[in-house]
């Protein structure tokens, strides 16, 4: 019973705690807008108590667990001034974007095997988080997020960095006629001259090509602006 | 047009594979296969 309220005060505890580190951050919308929140909460209770009727003894147990995950991106919100002189959002601004962000993995498991050590019965709690262009499709948080018992992917080939530096700086073009893939489908056949006229992009890079362009890009004339 | 493919893509990363079909070549249409394995076929139409 004790242990109960225990966990209870600090759950509390906890929750208020968050609130205030929101409401002390300024505008909660904006907030949660320009950042990324997870907040995942576990209430595990068994019960035992003296039966006034039956005189027997009934066990009680309680686990209480609140986790607050927050990871800051790039995106600020920028607001101009309207024709009607109304401050409105400007979805345009460079500070948009919120693609930048701090590469993060974590992984919380709670686990109880009860019973004989041949044939137990299991109680488990798993939570994973993965926030970042390099961590989510690292070959680390495939292994993380893969599902208990199924093989994981093998023919996952983890980014190099500055292949995930092209890729971004394609990313920036609103669609395939952009100024950047115009550049790299021009600087490819310079470079690489088995490069068909008819091949796609996705394709011919996927095939492991992008990472001995990234090589090639550190010290050539493709200009991969940040 | 044209079509082409990319197989034994980790059920993850099929989304991924879709934007950039359609980012990287401006592809028209995009057909997602399971395949017995489990992962899948991204087959893309491109102009």
């Amino acid at each position: 019973m004790i242990a109960i309220h225990r966990t209870r005060s600090h759950a509390v505890a906890l929750g208020l705690i968050a609130m205030t580190l929101v409401s002390a951050l300024g505008c909660t919308e904006r907030l949660a807008r320009e950042n990324v929140f997870a907040h995942t909460e576990t209430l595990f209770g068994l019960a035992v108590e003296e039966n006034q009727k039956t005189q027997l003894y009934e066990a009680r147990l309680g686990y209480a667990r609140h986790e607050l995950f927050f990871v800051p991106t790039s995106k600020t919100i920028v607001y101009k001034v309207d024709a009607a002189g109304n401050f409105v959002e400007d979805p345009s601004s460079i500070h948009n974007d919120p693609s930048d962000t701090p590469e993060v993995i974590g992984s919380i498991e709670l686990g109880v095997s009860l019973g004989s050590t041949t044939q137990p019965t299991t109680f488990a709690l798993r939570q994973r988080l993965a926030v970042g262009r390099l961590a989510v499709q690292s070959g680390a948080a495939t292994t993380l997020m893969a599902d208990i018992g199924k093989p994981v992917s093998t023919n996952f080939v983890e980014p190099d960095q500055n292949s995930q530096k092209i890729q971004k700086w394609l990313d920036k073009d609103a669609n395939s006629t952009g100024p950047n893939h115009v550049a790299l489908r021009a600087w490819i056949p310079k470079n690489d001259p088995t490069f068909p006229a008819d091949k796609g992009l996705t394709v011919w890079l996927d095939s492991g090509r992008i990472d001995a362009y990234a090589k090639a890009v550190a010290d050539t004339t493709l200009n991969v602006s940040p | 047009m044209s079509q082409q493919s990319l197989p034994n893509v980790p059920e993850g990363e099929v989304g991924l594979r879709v934007q950039q079909f359609i980012n990287n070549d401006g592809a028209t249409a995009v057909q997602c296969t399971k395949n017995a394995d489990g992962t899948w076929t991204v087959t893309a139409t491109l102009p």
